[in-house]
């Protein structure tokens, strides 16, 4: 699972380099979501402007990642589009994430909140 | 690759382990290319059938790498005919029927959201992780039959390639 991580300000913006979020590529990602969360980080933005696709099992660890952060922090989606859009939208998901158009969207709606 | 008078259909094994989903997508857009099908019909297709095909692997084969998975896509004028094969245990009874075919009940759990943080009216251990799969097709597809013989399992899904494009040209009725 390639990832990038910045910091900016007090949020840490992790953008998922693969175009697939499954089974496989998931349990990496939540592995690495858990591992900031449990380091104490609190402010995150989830970029997957460059996920072509997520299956359910993907979509899982997405929820597995919501469960782990809790009501302690505040763990946000940005550049969802095309079929991982269409599956947010059929499973209801898009009411459960909070999913912005880009990071720097993302960023304002957490630091507004933080403020 | 069989070509007919004006779509191609493609018969494919797949191995079944964790890459025959990403080449099942592959092959289903490359249908839809063909076919220039709108943009939200094919990615119903693309995650009805990555959903079958992992079903087939993960629970038919148990993740058995030497088990394969038969993938047919077959276009007519008017709907994508998909045929999922497995060699491995069959859908229990019932488990097809039962799946919820819309996720509403997301609904229960997400209750009077507001734009507001924290987002506490959302009870989080509800949210499923699991057992999303079967609803997808449900969702995805317009029609899914399963069947059960000595040599395997058939899971048939249907999607018609207009639909969206029809509802999506309707007339908005006026009060």
């Amino acid at each position: 699972m390639h990832l990038e991580h910045n910091t900016i300000r007090s949020v840490l913006v992790t953008e998922v380099l693969e175009p697939r979020v499954d089974a496989k590529s998931g349990s990496e990602l939540l592995r690495e979501v858990c591992r900031v969360i449990d380091g104490g980080r609190r402010q995150i933005v989830l970029d997957l402007s460059k996920v072509a696709f997520i299956d359910s099992t993907g979509l899982g660890t997405l929820v597995a990642s919501l469960k782990h952060m809790g009501k302690s922090g505040q763990l946000v989606l940005c550049g969802v589009s095309g079929s991982p859009s269409t599956l947010f939208r059929l499973t209801r998901m898009d009411r459960v994430f909070r999913i912005y158009p880009d990071r720097d969207a993302a960023i304002t709606a957490i630091e507004g909140v933080a403020a | 690759v069989t070509t007919g008078p004006s779509v191609p259909s493609l018969d494919v094994w797949l191995p079944s382990d964790a890459y025959a989903s990403a080449l099942a997508a592959d092959l289903a857009r490359l249908v839809c290319d063909w076919l220039a099908v709108p943009a939200e019909t094919a990615q119903e297709i693309e995650i009805g059938v990555v959903e079958a095909v992992n079903n087939a692997v993960e629970h038919a084969h148990r993740n058995c790498a030497d088990k394969r998975v038969r993938l047919v896509l077959e276009p007519t004028p008017t709907w994508l005919v998909m045929r999922i094969s497995d060699e491995g245990a069959a859908l229990p009874d019932s488990v097809l029927a039962l799946a919820p075919s819309s996720m509403e009940h997301i609904g229960g759990i997400v209750q009077g959201r507001t734009s507001c943080f924290p987002s506490n009216d959302v009870d989080l251990e509800l949210l499923p992780q699991r057992g999303m799969g079967l609803s997808l097709m449900k969702m995805t597809m317009d029609e899914i039959t399963y069947e059960s013989t000595r040599e395997g399992n058939v899971l048939t899904l249907k999607k018609h390639l207009w639909a969206s494009a029809r509802r999506a040209s309707l007339p908005v009725a006026m009060p």
